[in-house]
């Protein structure tokens, strides 16, 4: 098992790599701007005064947000607003395809059934190998920001950037789970991304929504995008429901993805 | 000791729609190469994937060395080897790379080093920059490397040179004198007419035939030509004789089994140009598909 998830890391890493780079070039970005953004800070904070409220919200800001423009302001409504989500949607939709539907799209999926492992090991060691990598990408997208701001001398509050770390990693994993379950089900990678990348554009779509009509408030629960990064970067803390929601996410999608993978007939072409 | 059991096996796919193999009943000793033959299409595939546990039948039972091959698949796969018809692996590994994955899922290997040189494989080549010919030798040897009790084999020659295959061929026969099963399934008739002990014909998912190869021998047909004047060829008629062509007295027979009767006759008139050529294994196998 061990060997399957240490192949599967040596394997990925490229491409984690890759988004890794990209992630914390945008935070070092955003962190080395900082400073002359804050000293702008007055004259930006009337233009978004002159905003509608409704966009502002669906953009993870708000009229008053320069009135104490912080660091975790900025990445709020820059970086975290949909920046990482998409970083992670990729990523995770990447993985999740390629981890079965695409071995069994190529074939490979013959030379490794034909080990000495069991569907379920094969199954939960790819889940796990996909697990660290993602653990990696969303450490170095959040963490990172401290060492960076401190390079900066920008003010930075802790707390916030572990919490980020922790609902972003339930948030990535969710995302992961669901898109395996549809990987153990599949023989085609294009299905999988497909169809997971189809459900992230409907729930984007449901969190804006949300946002710009009142009455259509309450459809924001029915939405990822509502739970994280939720209040976290207004100090806020994590929303303990969307904790939950990620929870059942991962525990349910994962279950039920190893349970069609062990019993499913595997054949290619 | 029979090292591969199956009874009753069918698999039917889109629920009951499409039949793939039907009620196939097979068993094979220990020590045994097997032959399983079939044009495309006839099942053999899905057989072997169920007894690789990569398709589930839809009925029936495989047992491999006394163990279930779907609850024990673990056990069994630390001892059995299989060869896709088709080299699928990673195109950007190198065999190498290949062949050690392997060993740290099945432990180090004792003749690794002795089955590259005898099959001549350049193992620092990434698997995309490899000839057709170079994957069928990577595939071949991760089969052979871990010196496996059975070997499953899909089309396992593909794409050998005639030295190669017969340096597998060779291997298969040292392998199952030793006691190892080999399981073959083959289009290239005269390589299990060359090595396997029995065969199995299978024709739309069913087994049609299971004979020795002697037994099949047996049942050779004969294509005999010859040029008679005014011959009434109804005198020729036997049981096993079937006149293909009477032109002008050129004479096309075709005689399955024994050929002394028809020899005969043949004796007491006056003949030209009389051919007799032996129908090979292939000949044979398209009888039973006219079936």
């Amino acid at each position: 098992m061990i060997s399957i998830i240490w192949t599967n890391i040596k394997e990925r890493k490229t491409s984690v790599i890759i988004y890794i780079v990209i992630s914390v070039l945008f935070l070092w970005l955003y962190v080395a701007l900082f400073p002359s953004l804050q000293a702008q800070s007055q004259a930006l904070g009337a233009v978004l005064k002159s905003m509608p409220e409704g966009l502002l919200k669906a953009l993870g800001s708000a009229p008053d947000q320069l009135n104490n423009f912080t660091l975790e302001a900025l990445l709020g409504s820059k970086q975290f607003s949909m920046t990482f989500q998409i970083f992670v949607a990729i990523l995770t939709f990447g993985l999740a395809a390629s981890d079965l539907s695409g071995e069994i799209e190529s074939g490979t999926i013959e030379y490794l059934l034909s080990q000495p492992i069991s569907r379920l090991k094969f199954y939960f060691a790819r889940f796990i190998s996909a697990f660290i990598l993602i653990t990696i990408f969303v450490a170095a997208s959040t963490l990172l920001v401290m060492p960076l701001a401190t390079l900066y001398h920008v003010a930075y509050v802790p707390h916030i950037y572990w919490e980020l770390f922790a609902d972003g990693l339930l948030f990535s994993t969710a995302l992961y789970s669901f898109a395996y379950f549809l990987s153990a089900m599949s023989s085609a990678k294009g299905q999988v991304i497909g169809i997971s990348t189809g459900i992230f554009t409907v729930m984007y779509g449901v969190f804006i929504v949300s946002a710009l009509k009142d009455n259509l408030d309450k459809i924001k629960y029915l939405s990822l995008f509502h739970y994280f990064p939720g209040e976290i970067l207004n100090g806020g803390g994590i929303d303990k429901l969307g904790v939950w929601i990620f929870i059942i996410i991962i525990v349910l999608f994962t279950a039920l993805g190893a349970l069609i993978f062990k019993k499913r007939d595997i054949t290619i072409s | 000791m029979n090292a591969i059991e199956i009874k009753k096996l069918s698999k039917y796919f889109l629920g009951r729609k499409v039949q793939a193999v039907r009620d196939v009943d097979l068993e094979i000793k220990q020590g045994e190469i097997f032959g399983f033959l079939g044009p495309n299409g006839a099942g053999k595939t899905t057989t072997i994937r169920c007894m690789m546990d990569f398709v589930r039948p839809s009925s029936g039972s495989i047992k491999i060395l006394g163990l279930d091959a779907q609850k024990d698949s673990v056990i069994l796969k630390s001892k059995i080897s299989y060869l896709s018809d088709t080299a699928h692996f990673y195109n950007h590994w190198t065999a190498s790379n290949h062949l050690d994955f392997q060993q740290s899922l099945r432990g180090k290997s004792p003749i690794l080093k002795d089955l590259i040189k005898k099959f001549d494989l350049n193992a620092k080549l990434r698997f995309a920059n490899l000839s057709s010919g170079n994957k069928r030798k990577l595939s071949i040897i991760l089969a052979l490397m871990n010196e496996p009790e059975i070997l499953i084999l899909d089309e396992p020659t593909n794409a050998l040179d005639p030295l190669l295959q017969n340096t597998l061929l060779t291997y298969l026969k040292d392998f199952a004198a030793a006691g190892g099963t080999v399981f073959l399934s083959s289009h290239n008739l005269a390589e299990v007419e060359k090595i396997c002990h029995r065969v199995g014909i299978i024709k739309d998912g069913k087994l049609v035939a299971t004979e020795t190869i002697s037994n099949l021998k047996q049942m050779k047909m004969y294509d005999v030509s010859f040029h008679a004047e005014n011959l009434d060829v109804k005198t020729l008629e036997e049981k096993n004789t079937e006149i293909v062509s009477n032109l002008n007295g050129s004479i096309k027979l075709k005689i399955k089994g024994d050929i002394n009767p028809t020899i005969a006759k043949l004796a007491k008139i006056e003949v030209k140009d009389l051919e007799i050529a032996h129908v090979s294994l292939e000949d044979i196998f398209l009888e039973f598909y006219k079936k």
